[in-house]
């Protein structure tokens, strides 16, 4: 059924070239880029202290809800991200598109939340490498330092004034989450800065 | 650059936060209200020198209203809270 969906236009269409580029060292490439078009993303808005609530995001994502602020919480089908207080993200493979609000729709039927299908407006950025946090810090307001800012922990900040959701997911990969009209002014920004490492783009698939 | 302490989210740069105003006005009830006290809800504001409690909003992370009692002089941060949150310290 989901193969009869359009599928989504990627908003880096016109910048997104896979290919190796800049200052590669005798380590390689110190970044990775790769748009991760293969993700759903649905923001969810509800009563953290609803047990009904938590217990129906528990059952359809696998994951706790987290309700610790800039945290995340990860299954093997989704991670649930922490936004503000009462909202997260459910990113999950896109495979599932759809499907994930469906079920969602009918856990929570009875009580009160509101689920919303943000995958379009949305482009996630997936950057990894060893030089991922120093590429990061050229444009975030917040400390990376991995001590501070470590796997499952997320923040809603600015990169190049633009608001992002940055995720890391391990120690050297982050996803960043842009409204995808700000996408390809992004992407633009991230390869410039990375020329230094030495950057490596993917192909999506 | 100001660091304000955001109740959820933590210390983060001023650059993440929009200014929103004055923490002390109330909105009168628009079912009794004179024009005068509408003008003063809406325009008027004392700008104060020194210590005043005032509304930020952390834009570019959890978006929520954060309450900051800042000394205008110093820009000196005494603290933070949610909106109907206490701050302790100073006051003006
Ligand atoms: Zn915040």
């Amino acid at each position: 059924m989901d193969s009869t969906l359009a599928k989504k236009r990627s908003a880096l269409v016109a910048a997104y070239l896979p290919g190796i580029y800049g200052a590669i060292g005798e380590d390689g490439p110190g970044i990775m880029l790769v748009e991760r078009c293969d993700l759903n993303v649905v923001h969810i808005a509800g009563d953290a202290t609803d047990q009904a609530f938590a217990h129906a995001v528990k059952t359809e994502t696998g994951c706790p809800l987290p309700t610790e602020a800039n945290t995340a919480t990860v299954s093997s089908e989704c991670t649930v991200l922490w936004l503000a207080p009462d909202r997260w993200l459910v990113v999950s493979a896109r495979h599932g598109e759809g499907l994930l609000k469906e079920r969602f729709r009918m856990s929570l039927a009875s009580g009160s939340a509101a689920l919303t299908d943000v995958s379009n407006g949305h482009t996630v950025i997936q950057i990894s490498g060893a030089r991922v946090r120093e590429l990061l810090a050229k444009g975030a307001p917040i400390d990376l330092h991995p001590s501070v800012f470590g796997p499952d922990q997320c923040a809603g900040t600015n990169l190049l004034q633009i608001s992002v959701l940055l995720h890391c997911v391990e120690t050297n990969v982050f996803h960043v989450y842009v409204a995808r009209g700000f996408a390809q002014s992004l992407w633009e920004w991230l390869t410039e800065g990375a020329a230094e490492f030495g950057y490596r783009v993917d192909p999506t698939d | 650059m100001l660091l304000i302490n955001c109740p959820w989210c933590g210390e983060r740069t001023q650059s993440e936060f929009a200014y929103v105003g004055d923490a002390n006005v109330v909105r009168p009830d628009p079912d009794t209200v004179s024009d005068q006290e509408w003008i003063n809800y809406i325009y008027i504001r004392s700008n104060p020198k020194g210590v005043h409690d005032e509304l930020w909003q952390h834009i570019a992370g959890c978006r929520c209203f954060v309450k900051v009692r800042r000394d205008t002089v110093s820009h000196e941060i005494i603290g933070t809270a949610a909106p109907a949150g206490k701050i302790d310290g100073r006051e003006a």
